[in-house]
């Protein structure tokens, strides 16, 4: 977005329409990668891309409702004619360049409505990009809408957004908007935040690649918080391959965000087609999913063979002593700095949305003591280095995505995506199946690595991709 | 203590904890605020149970991702850290 306001998503349904666009939705399911081939070879324009994404956009928003805010159609084709021109003179980007993309509304955008979905927010105009939003744009990417989440990101579940496989499910959350769209081919691709797992848990939710970057990693620069210390950023595309190709663009250093890794970000596509033959894959053992939905369970070890089918060794490990006590640790200190960034609101504005939960929750939050939380900071600690010797004996380690076929309600405990909140180590969920009941919904597994090493969960992740086709499937809407 | 008795004192306990932290919590919001403070003291319990040694004690980690610049092994003792 270019400095100027958004429309709201009843103005762009009401019509300013795609006066004389060509209605064809079909390049709208293209990947980032099979468009990016498709424009550099000029058998599709990013005119065209975006033609037909805005069409698919204006046909089913109202159904799935994934978005708080869309640019103005009008200068999304003016931005897809800039890409164009550019490209045409020689001017090319990368990969990314004229993708139609979006963020969550979590994230700054310069002159356009960031709300996080809160009513306290309502009337806020970042005066600049996020970090995350300068490198898409940078990139060539155009970001084209903000997409749907909770009231502050709280909760593991989306009101007013649609899954596209069921309309009538939640699209799982936080950052349900963003996996819905991209489901549903209304965005090429997408990022979200992920604080508890809210990214994977709406992207396996939701039948598509979600990644969670290693702290550090990605720069959370204007980005509304919930938790700084648990805050990460990351993408959610169709495709592993995308998931790459869009962490190498919004990855890096970055000094506005004093967390942010001055590691070098390797090529992620360079290793991503090595396979993984004897690789070590670790797996929780079975007593750790006796709670698990038995769709979600045959899922998980029908993808283990995969991994045994493509020459890797799988295992059982045994999780840290303090794996137990690391939910609780996610929740305490999620809770205590969610409490902190919400101090100046709970002083200032009871304007919460109806019924709020989440100023309950930050109030509770204000009223532990302060050696509450320095417990947690502790036992935390021990738990990264416990979890850091189980990881050096594995490359990967794979657990379902999530502990049921559909999105747990907004106090699900999650263990096995929080610790990895928790570690900072990243995680990857993709698509792994289908649910019999309820039916048709899709099902997911998680692989997570050492820090900062994303190559290797991608490399595990697009090995399992090829050789299952989940991520082939669309729902028909 | 069972019955309003003890919701009465739970509430109480939320309007001083409140007061302290220099909150504003509404009466009408005691009971769903005194829920989660409750399931947040159980969080807090498990937490605590976890023993650790006098090293990892002493070591208060709040360098939280130290581990970026050690590549592996346990961290190691920094200048200044309280023996």
């Amino acid at each position: 977005m270019t400095g100027s306001e958004g429309l709201s998503r009843r103005d762009f349904l009401r019509g300013r329409a795609l006066t004389g666009a060509r209605r064809d939705e079909e390049l709208s399911g293209l990947t980032i990668a099979e468009a990016a081939r498709q424009i550099a070879s000029n058998a599709i324009s990013p005119v065209e891309l975006m033609r037909s994404v805005l069409a698919r956009i204006q046909r089913l928003e109202a159904r799935v409702g994934a978005f708080v805010t869309l640019l103005d159609p009008e200068q999304c084709l003016d931005l897809a004619r800039d890409a164009e021109h550019d490209i045409e003179m020689g001017g090319y980007r990368g990969r990314l360049h004229g993708m139609p993309v979006g963020v969550k509304d979590t994230h700054y955008t310069e002159g356009v409505p960031t709300t996080a979905r809160s009513p306290i927010l309502d009337d806020f105009l970042p005066r600049f990009d996020a970090t995350v939003v300068a490198k898409l744009k940078a990139a060539g990417a155009i970001v084209i809408g903000k997409t749907n989440l909770p009231e502050w990101s709280f909760g593991g579940a989306t009101p007013g957004t649609h899954n596209p496989w069921n309309l009538e499910v939640d699209p799982g959350g936080s950052s349900g908007g963003s996996a819905a769209a991209v489901a549903a081919d209304m965005l090429i691709g997408a990022t979200g935040g992920d604080t508890s797992g809210s990214v994977r848990l709406p992207a396996s939710v939701c039948g598509v690649v979600g990644l969670k970057p290693t702290y550090g990693r990605v720069s959370r620069n204007g980005i509304v918080a919930i938790s700084w210390s648990l805050d990460h950023v990351g993408p959610i595309a169709k495709t592993v391959e995308d998931a790459a190709l869009l962490l190498g663009a919004i990855a890096g250093h970055d000094p506005r965000d004093r967390t942010s890794s001055r590691r070098a970000v390797p090529d992620y596509l360079a290793r991503l087609k090595t396979g993984i033959q004897r690789w070590k894959v670790g797996v929780p053992a079975p007593a750790l999913l006796e709670t698990y939905d038995r769709d979600v369970c045959n899922a998980f070890y029908e993808a283990l063979q995969v991994f045994r089918d493509q020459g890797a060794m799988v295992h059982e490990v045994a999780m840290p002593r303090t794996f137990f006590a690391a939910y609780a640790c996610q929740r305490i200190i999620r809770v205590v700095e969610a409490a902190a960034y919400h101090r100046r609101y709970l002083r200032t504005a009871a304007d919460y949305g109806p019924g709020s939960g989440v100023r309950h929750q930050v109030l509770s939050g204000s009223l532990l003591p302060g050696a509450a939380y320095l417990r947690a900071q502790q036992v935390r600690a021990s738990f990264v280095r416990e979890l850091r010797a189980v990881f050096s004996a594995i490359d990967v380690f794979v657990t379902p995505a999530r502990e049921m076929a559909g999105p747990p309600g907004p106090t699900g405990a999650r263990p096995f995506n929080t610790i990895f909140n928790l570690s900072g180590f990243p995680a990857i969920s993709i698509p792994a199946g289908f649910s019999s009941e309820p039916p048709g919904l899709p099902l997911g597994i998680q692989m997570a690595g050492r820090p900062f090493e994303e190559e290797t969960i991608l490399t595990a992740a697009y090995a399992y991709e090829q050789a299952t086709d989940w991520h082939k499937r669309r729902p028909e809407l | 203590m069972r019955g309003p008795g003890l919701e009465r004192d739970r509430h109480e306990l939320i309007r001083d904890l409140a007061q302290q932290a220099g909150v504003p919590v509404r009466e009408d919001e005691l009971p769903q605020v005194a829920a989660i403070y409750a399931e947040l003291l159980l969080l807090l319990d498990t937490v605590e149970s976890v023993q650790l040694d006098v090293e990892e004690e002493s070591a208060v980690a709040l360098d939280l991702f130290a581990w970026e610049t050690v590549p592996e092994g346990p961290v190691a003792a920094r200048e200044g850290d309280a023996p």
